[in-house]
């Protein structure tokens, strides 16, 4: 079983699916704005905070020991 | 044996008779991105092999985009299957530090800001009756990137690939004007005044994490956004090679000998896509008016979203940073050094910027990335 199976139920499509879906530029535009801006922004917070456990993780200090 | 000279004289000049009228222009259009290459400094590396292909493109009946031409042979070794631009991107990681961004790694969220402009113009592109895919190609243009801008079009919207890299390259180089106008419009002097030199940072980060940055981003952005997978890949390769110091050779040749000859056979594949009548039309004008527009609201998000920080530090940080958080560098990071010191001389803004610089190189193709992922889980794109 892989992760997505998790997610997806039965009944539910897939993104395969979907490309049967026509969608007009509005809807189209505006899913690329909300889910493009917010998940840019979540996925380099997300890398931010990483950041900062990977400097805890691997200090400075114990590297000059 | 007239006859025979008289043809032989003809062959001579079929070029010139078979010239159709926007020839001469685009001809015109290749000496002007010689020139502003070789006198103007103004990007020379690319504008010179493209303003030089766009010169070879316009000469009729020397077919070198024919199936066998020269031209059209390395278009199709490497930009056709974009492969060019994630071997420039190779050599731009090993280029690039990412030191004073993983100090201060609050400063990639101005990064993320500064990609806003993306989204914005592929709104209006979509509205202005573009394609989808066309309107997307276009948007790319805001992430300030070319090589970004011409692997999402020469897969994308392979016939703007010539009007889009030139608008993404073009642009580039005239951040240091574009953006002070609206960097002093959006903010105010006390804002610009703010000193950040007091600003408390956390630790610099070790050479262990140096080397860690490069994975974890690839493994992180590769499973939320798998379909940018080769841009952010391809730059954290040669920023890895960078750090880990273990092979010196082949960062060295990242950022040297395989970025060059990349360069030259990109540059000059993209002229090579500037032909007259396929280049001089309105959709070729409107792609360098949206090109402006996206880097203009790169920039507006970029310092909106450094004025959002600064109220939430408490005034610590300087907005005008972060119109330094778009991809291109260090072009941006010196404009904000540069309008900070007009203000207060005492102010120096550079590491700051140039950390969220580097913050906007990895969110322009962390950006590229999620929205591939997204128009391929809507179906717009196999």
């Amino acid at each position: 079983m892989i992760l997505r199976d998790l997610f997806i139920t039965e009944g539910r499509g897939t993104t395969a699916d979907l490309r049967e879906v026509a969608m007009d530029n509005w809807t189209f535009g505006f899913t690329l704005l909300v889910v493009g801006m917010g998940g840019t922004m979540a996925a380099l917070g997300a890398l931010a905070v990483m950041m900062g456990l990977l400097k805890k993780i691997f200090p400075v200090k114990e590297e000059s020991k | 044996m007239f006859d025979a000279i008289l043809n032989g004289l003809s062959g001579l000049g079929a070029g010139a008779a078979n010239l159709h009228w926007s020839n001469p222009i685009m001809i015109a259009l290749g000496c002007l991105l010689l020139y502003l290459g070789i006198k103007k400094d103004v990007e020379p590396l690319l504008l010179v092999p493209i303003g030089f292909g766009a010169i070879l493109i316009n000469i009729p009946l020397a077919n070198l985009m024919a199936e066998e031409g020269f031209l059209r042979t390395i278009y199709d070794m490497g930009v056709s299957n974009e492969l060019f631009p994630l071997l420039i991107f190779i050599g731009i990681g090993a280029m690039t530090d990412f030191s004073p961004l993983l100090e201060n790694p609050k400063i990639f969220l101005l990064g993320a800001a500064g990609q806003f402009g993306i989204f914005l113009t592929i709104g209006l592109a979509l509205l202005f009756g573009f394609d989808k895919l066309d309107a997307v190609a276009i948007g790319v243009i805001g992430a300030c990137d070319g090589p970004t801008a011409i692997y999402v079009s020469s897969r994308y919207a392979p016939h703007l690939l010539g009007a889009i890299s030139v608008a993404a390259y073009s642009y580039m180089s005239l951040v240091p004007i574009i953006q002070p106008p609206i960097m002093k419009f959006l903010t105010s002097e006390k804002e610009r005044q703010i000193n950040m030199s007091e600003m408390t940072t956390t630790q610099p980060a070790s050479k262990a994490t140096r080397i860690v940055f490069p994975i974890v981003v690839t493994i992180f952005g590769g499973l939320i956004a798998p379909m940018g997978l080769p841009l952010l890949a391809t730059i954290m390769l040669g920023n890895l090679m960078k750090e880990c110091g273990v092979v010196s050779r082949l960062s060295k040749a990242s950022e040297n000998e395989i970025a060059n000859v990349v360069t030259l056979f990109l540059g000059i594949s993209i002229g090579a896509t500037m032909e007259g009548r396929a280049f001089l039309n309105p959709q070729t004008l409107m792609i360098m008016v949206f090109g402006f527009v996206a880097i203009c609201l790169d920039t507006a998000c970029g310092v909106l979203f450094g004025k959002l920080m600064c109220v939430m530090t408490g005034g610590k940080v300087n907005p005008l940073i972060g119109a330094a958080g778009i991809s291109a560098y260090p072009m941006a990071a010196r404009v904000a050094q540069k309008e900070g010191l007009k203000y207060n001389k005492f102010n120096f803004l550079l590491m700051h910027a140039v950390g969220a610089n580097t913050g906007g190189q990895v969110g322009s193709v962390m950006a590229a990335a999620i929205m591939l992922s997204v128009l391929k889980g809507m179906g717009i794109i196999p």
